[in-house]
């Protein structure tokens, strides 16, 4: 699995298909660093930033995901499947890998922040965890609308953007917890400190169950898809 | 699309899917690979290692050949020199620094089987593999699945170009399984004699068209098939079946079919028979070769054994005084990595040849050829080197059209499949060398003059194949005007010769029934012009 995982990392960066993902993410820490916490609370405003940074991996990681699994030709995905009994999970690693690195790099941006106004150790270690499942959760809706589940471009992408779309409009009602609690932990990142860390339990919570369906659902219906794509 | 598929396979198996297109060969490939779910019944007991090559090799990846075999090595858990000994068989080894996008399609089809071939697969799934390769793969493969059959490996594997029905193919994979699938239902073809191809020259003429074919008592291609020694430390794969003359898909009695004998050979280590001289084979004492080249052996393969001709039936003595003795097929030479190696029909082919000849007059080539004849044709001439014949006199090439064949001396053969028939009906299909072939299938085994050119011996001058009476035949060039003749053709009274514009050559092919559909597809999709006719 480890030589899979290799494998489609390599290919990954050899097709330069990280490049938007990568751009993306060096904007997003440009328009971090632009706006420096300043003002009689930046503590406070540092910690919003740790919210706000977790939120914006969640399509960032999507992106990266799907473009990573897509990257193998069909064809080479059945090869791969042929040597490698587990592939799926081994892409799921591997997506997580890459997710993980540009995330890292989006996170840098307000940590340095947090570090220099002074945020608690307790609420970085709390930000790095909301970060961490937040990015499991745009990797996850990422493999959903990979070619393995959805063999049309045009209809993954739409899918894609309607998915992540659907899960931010599903935390403002009844079903949200269908969704990813986005609004929930930016608005306690937000509140300061204290709100983050009082709120990061069900945040945590809500977001492990939700990472476990939706990836339990997507490697049943890959191993169940009578024909792979 | 696949219905009622029950089908066991054993290790050792070689299995050959065919079907028309879109009957579900890719699919069954898939779904014993594993790839692919059935959506009723079950697929058991599945060996662990399962090496697959798709029909179209996933070229759209970033990677050179050796850093994507280095990739499929670590996956197979195997170290990252694990593909050089596949790239040196296939002869990849000069792409190993080339990007996979710029490979071309017989070359990428190299890589897609060197990483089916990595983990020394339980179970060999092969689409179309021979799809694009040289001629030289071209002859490797069938020696290479004999090879890893005989390990122990399943290999089931489509060809739409029909290479394994090749008698070189047939020779080194005997005891082949055919299953055909159409209309959903997959249906195992018993084992058949060889596949008689027979082809005559006519002309495109109307008045050609109206000829009857060209009747020549072909021999029988007893096709002795000793597989060379394995190049990959592997037994040597089973040997083909004992001849048999029984006709099949013959209601009229006029053309057999012969499995290839697997009499041993006694030809010259890495030699290859390339000629058919004698029905009555006088000359098939070891020592007494017919005309031999040698055999042009693939990259990494060891030289081939030495092979003994079939015995023949009767003494060559008696075989000499036979009036009625068939003549000798001047069978293409010099292009079959692994042909027939002794063509000694039964006698009672000669008699259903007579039988049934058309060609009542006696021929000059009716006459077995003398025994120094056939001592003299020790090697035949290179593929593309001078082209000696029995007879000092060639025949002009004439300005519009092949020699008129009882003008004077059949001109020469040359590198072309050795496919010959016993038939009364008919002979040999020759794919012209100087055809193009936009395919390239009608040629797998038979224009390997670059690889002959490269590795075989210089023949030595004045070889020549004999044919017997005032017909020359002789191994070399073909000329597009000369064309391709037989013997049976020189045989033709003179309102029978016929003439063919310059680089057209007609043939005729004679096939099973139920082969029918798949030749003439084969044919169509390499471009050429069929005509169909059903004969009673």
């Amino acid at each position: 699995m480890i030589a899979l995982i290799r494998f489609q990392l390599a290919g990954y960066l050899r097709s330069m298909r990280f490049l938007p993902s990568l751009i993306v993410t060096l904007l997003l820490v440009m328009l971090v660093f632009s706006q420096w916490p300043t003002g009689p609370d930046p503590v406070k405003l540092a910690t919003g930033t740790y919210g706000d940074a977790a939120a914006f991996m969640v399509p960032l990681s999507a992106w990266t995901t799907r473009s990573l699994l897509d990257t193998q030709p069909t064809v080479q995905r059945w090869l791969s499947l042929l040597a490698v009994r587990r592939s799926a999970l081994a892409g799921l690693f591997a997506a997580f890998i890459a997710s993980s690195a540009l995330s890292l790099l989006l996170f840098a941006a307000p940590f340095l922040q947090a570090l220099t106004v002074g945020v608690p150790a307790q609420t970085t270690v709390a930000a790095v965890l909301l970060a961490a499942l937040a990015s499991a959760a745009g990797s996850f809706i990422g493999a959903w609308t990979s070619r393995a589940i959805i063999p049309g471009s045009g209809t993954s992408l739409l899918v894609l953007l309607s998915a992540l779309t659907a899960t931010l409009l599903l935390g403002l009602g009844r079903l949200s917890f269908l969704g990813i609690p986005y609004l929930d932990w930016i608005k306690a990142a937000h509140d300061g400190p204290s709100k983050l860390q009082a709120a990061l339990p069900s945040v945590l919570l809500h977001l492990v169950l939700w990472c476990g369906v939706v990836a339990t659902g997507y490697l049943v219906t890959l191993h169940r898809r009578g024909t792979p794509t | 699309m696949l219905r009622n598929v029950s089908l066991a396979l054993q290790p050792g198996d070689i299995v050959e899917l065919t079907g028309p297109n879109g009957a579900g060969k890719s699919t069954l490939l898939r779904l014993l690979a594993g790839l692919h779910r059935p959506r009723g019944g079950a697929i058991t007991e599945r060996p662990t290692s399962v090496g697959y090559a798709p029909e179209r090799f996933p070229t759209d990846q970033p990677f050179t050949v050796t850093a994507y075999l280095a990739h499929m090595s670590a996956l197979h858990g195997l170290p990252s020199d694990a593909p050089a000994r596949w790239t040196h068989l296939l002869n990849v080894e000069h792409l190993l620094g080339t990007p996979l996008p710029e490979l071309s399609k017989g070359s990428a089809q190299k890589v897609g089987l060197i990483q089916a071939l990595l983990p020394t697969p339980e179970l060999l799934l092969l689409d179309e593999p021979f799809s694009g390769l040289d001629a030289t793969t071209l002859a490797l493969l069938p020696e290479l699945l004999a090879t890893l059959a005989a390990e122990g490996a399943t290999i089931v594997l489509s060809d739409h170009q029909r290479v394994l029905h090749q008698p070189e193919a047939i020779t080194h994979l005997p005891a082949i399984r055919r299953l055909h699938l159409s209309d959903t239902a997959l249906t195992e073809i018993t084992p058949t004699p060889a596949p008689t191809l027979a082809a005559a020259r006519t002309s495109t003429s109307s008045t050609a068209a109206t000829q009857p074919p060209v009747t020549a008592a072909m021999p029988a291609p007893t096709a002795a098939g000793k597989p060379p020694p394995s190049t990959l430390n592997a037994p040597a794969p089973p040997k083909p079946a004992t001849p048999s003359s029984e006709p099949v898909g013959n209601p009229s009695g006029r053309a057999q079919t012969i499995t290839p004998s697997l009499e041993p050979a006694g030809n010259t280590p890495g030699r290859t028979q390339t000629a058919t001289p004698s029905l009555e084979p006088a000359g098939n004492t070891p020592g007494q070769p017919e005309a031999i080249r040698p055999t042009p052996t693939p990259a990494g393969c060891a030289p081939h054994p030495p092979q003994a001709n079939t015995p023949s039936p009767e003494p060559a003595g008696n075989t000499l005084g036979r009036a009625e003795a068939t003549t000798p097929t001047p069978t293409l030479a010099g292009s079959a990595p692994h042909p027939p190696q002794a063509n000694t029909p039964s006698r009672e082919l000669v008699g259903d040849a007579a039988d049934t000849s058309q060609a009542t007059a006696p021929s000059p080539r009716q006459a077995a050829p003398p025994a120094s004849v056939l001592a003299e044709a020790t090697a035949a001439p290179e593929a593309n080197g001078p082209t000696p014949s029995l007879a000092d006199a060639s025949p002009p090439p004439q300005a519009n059209g092949l020699p008129r064949l009882a003008d004077g001396p059949a001109p020469p053969l040359a590198d072309a499949p050795v496919l010959t028939g016993d038939s009364t009906t008919a002979v040999t299909v020759v794919p012209s060398i100087s055809e193009p072939s936009p395919t390239g299938w009608s040629e797998p085994f038979g224009t390997q003059s670059d690889a002959s050119a490269e590795r075989t011996e210089p023949p030595p001058e004045g070889a020549r194949i004999p044919t017997g009476g005032h017909q020359p035949f002789a191994v070399g060039d073909v000329n597009p005007i000369q064309g391709l003749s037989t013997p049976a053709e020189g045989a033709m009274p003179s309102t029978q010769s016929v003439e063919v514009s310059e680089g057209w050559t007609v043939l005729e092919v004679i096939v099973r029934a139920d082969e029918a559909d798949d030749v003439e597809r084969g044919l169509r999709a390499a471009g050429r012009t069929v005509r169909r006719v059903s004969r009673p």
